[in-house]
């Protein structure tokens, strides 16, 4: 199975934009959102739900204000400061920092502590004009959105082997951290959307760096390369002095984000020949991809 | 007074805000960048960081000679971090969240503290002598809460010596690095822009941050597209709309360049510094005033 992630480090550098159009340009794609905090692929390919699964996982700290005993035990104990107590000292959980390791249930000499399971958000199986659509909404607390990505993508992985499409099209998350090295691990191929300003050099930088980390192969997309011509060279000296090739430069354009307001792929855009310049990327991702072993 | 500025999605402009409000910021501030998987507020503020430190989380270390195979401890983590391979248990480091609870269970102390490390903490200071603070989360490292509240303890220690407002840069996003940066915050800031990206993932921040109990208000990027629909679910949730700053390429161009919104040209510093004062307002508790 080859599957093509598209990530960037820092946010907001076009990752929906590029995979929306990739969806409609590449062979029997199937589709997955691993941004789970913020998931907007599907209203940029729109479907019809197919499927909706809650996924649980974890547990949380619920303190039973009639059996605290107000003695102070659990806050200080609690590593994630998820506990408040009031005037009178009772102790209460707050939901959303609250990471669910039970030290408070251990600590509590009155037993008022009860563990409960929580739902870690939930995902759906769509069928679009592209193709199948795997996407999840992550439960306000926002804990474990790792284990959500990992989930979501297993199934997409499975659809895929079941001969669902050719491709995993995975639209990544922001940032370095849980759920983009949940997106990252064993991927075929990672494709880097960063744009000529500041973060997004010093970004890239940083997501390079993690798929050095765990051995995955990536090309990089400068967006917006018209901004800044000089960083954009020094973007492309980097990368390629890092040995990552440089597939694709989209222009600046305010229509790339009419398009977005009206629901319209970037195939759509023709100032400054942005249709053909996502046309030319996909081209290049699509060789270099036919290049890498399978996963 | 702390002030988070926050978002769902990336990219809606959070830096671009935090970064033109310390510029223009009318008492002491001390800008603090949380999104420790990308830090990128000092490249904009021009801060020469002069203090890194590491950041190290404990976590335990297993003494072979002490452990009796009870297996306490692999029961005891939620996490899943400690398997018992044989008679022994084995810690795998990256999915321990550091709570302690093996720790406090073990009968016969045979696990000791040692350290992961979460990355860096950093300090500087801009040209014109304000306070920066930052994180820079190792690479491979899954957590940035952790790290996140080890900024936070230098930043308390510098606010006891100094005493000054603090604004904040936050991560995107609507899980724990996003409300581990607000949860402090007497008024966090969501920047938002009017596409139905922007829309629907304020709306997915506001849900995830309202069970903070914070005040929160919004700030609409790239102004100048229809935003009736950001507006008519601000009017719902009870969020005021402190101020809509135009897109255009020059704002977009100066920022490439690494320059701050007030630096694009007065009309832009000009709503800065009206930002500014509605924040302030805004985040003042009744019964004090702001000093100008």
């Amino acid at each position: 199975m080859r599957e093509l992630s598209i990530l960037s480090g820092k946010g907001g550098t076009g990752k929906t934009s590029v995979a929306a159009a990739f969806a409609a340009l590449a062979h029997r794609p199937v589709l997955v959102d691993l941004d789970v905090d913020a998931a907007n692929l599907a209203l940029l390919v729109e479907g019809e739900p197919l499927e909706r699964h809650e996924t649980m996982g974890g547990q949380e700290a619920v303190i039973d204000p009639a059996v605290c005993v107000a003695c102070g035990a659990c806050e200080p104990a609690c590593a994630f400061r998820a506990i408040e107590t009031d005037a009178s000292g009772l102790a209460r959980v707050v939901e959303s920092l609250c990471e669910g390791c039970g030290v408070c249930a251990h600590v509590c000499p009155a037993g008022a502590v009860r563990l409960d399971p929580c739902a870690i958000g939930r995902w759906w199986r769509a069928s679009t004009p592209l193709g199948p659509l795997f996407h999840a909404e992550l439960a306000a607390g926002g804990e474990n959105s790792g284990l959500l990505v990992a989930e979501v993508r297993g199934a997409a992985q499975a659809a895929v082997r079941a001969g669902a499409g050719d491709l995993l099209l995975a639209d990544g998350p922001p940032g370095i951290g849980c759920p983009a090295l949940s997106a990252l691990t064993g991927t075929t191929l990672a494709v880097l959307v960063t744009e000529p300003t500041p973060s997004g050099r010093h970004d890239l930088g940083r997501i390079i760096d993690l798929c050095a980390h765990f051995h995955r192969p990536a090309a990089v997309i400068l967006n917006k390369a018209d901004l800044n011509p000089a960083l954009s060279a020094e973007i492309e000296a980097f990368c390629h002095e890092r040995g990552h090739p440089v597939v694709g430069r989209l222009p600046f354009t305010p229509e790339a984000m009419t398009a977005v307001v009206e629901g319209r792929s970037l195939l759509s855009v023709t100032d400054q020949g942005m249709d053909q310049a996502v046309r030319s990327a996909w081209t290049a991702v699509e060789a270099l991809l036919a290049t890498l072993p399978e996963s | 007074m702390i002030i988070a500025v926050a978002s769902g999605k990336g990219g809606t402009g959070k830096t671009t805000v935090a970064a033109g409000l310390a510029r223009v910021w009318p008492r002491p501030v001390v800008a603090v960048d949380f999104d420790v998987e990308a830090p990128n507020l000092d490249l904009f503020l021009n801060a020469t960081m002069t203090r890194e430190i590491q950041a190290t989380l404990p976590v335990p270390r297993i003494d072979p000679a002490l452990c009796t195979g009870c297996g306490a401890c692999r029961d005891a983590c939620a996490f899943n971090a400690l398997a018992m391979v044989g008679p022994v248990p084995m810690l795998f480091p990256e999915l321990c969240h550091a709570c302690g609870g093996c720790l406090l269970r073990c009968p016969t102390g045979a696990l000791v503290e040692d350290q992961r490390l979460l990355g860096e903490v950093l300090e500087g200071r801009t040209p014109r002598g304000g306070r920066v603070f930052a994180g820079r989360l190792r690479i491979g490292e899954a957590h940035a809460p952790p790290l996140m509240r080890k900024v936070r303890v230098a930043l308390r220690a510098s606010l006891a010596q100094e005493p000054a407002d603090v604004l904040i840069d936050a991560p995107p996003g609507a899980s724990c690095p996003a409300l581990e940066a607000v949860r402090d915050a007497d008024l966090v800031v969501l920047v938002t822009e009017p596409t139905p990206f922007g829309l629907h993932d304020l709306r997915l921040a506001w849900g995830a941050m309202k069970g903070l109990g914070r005040r929160m208000a919004v700030v609409i990027n790239r102004a100048g597209f229809d935003d009736q629909g950001v507006r008519t679910f601000c009017a719902e949730a009870g969020l005021p709309v402190l101020a809509a700053l135009p897109f255009d390429r020059d704002v977009a161009e100066a920022y490439a360049r690494g320059r701050t919104l007030d630096e694009v040209g007065p009309e832009h510093a000009g709503r800065l510094r009206a930002l500014a004062q509605a924040i302030t307002a805004l985040a003042t508790p009744s019964g004090e005033t702001a000093h100008a």
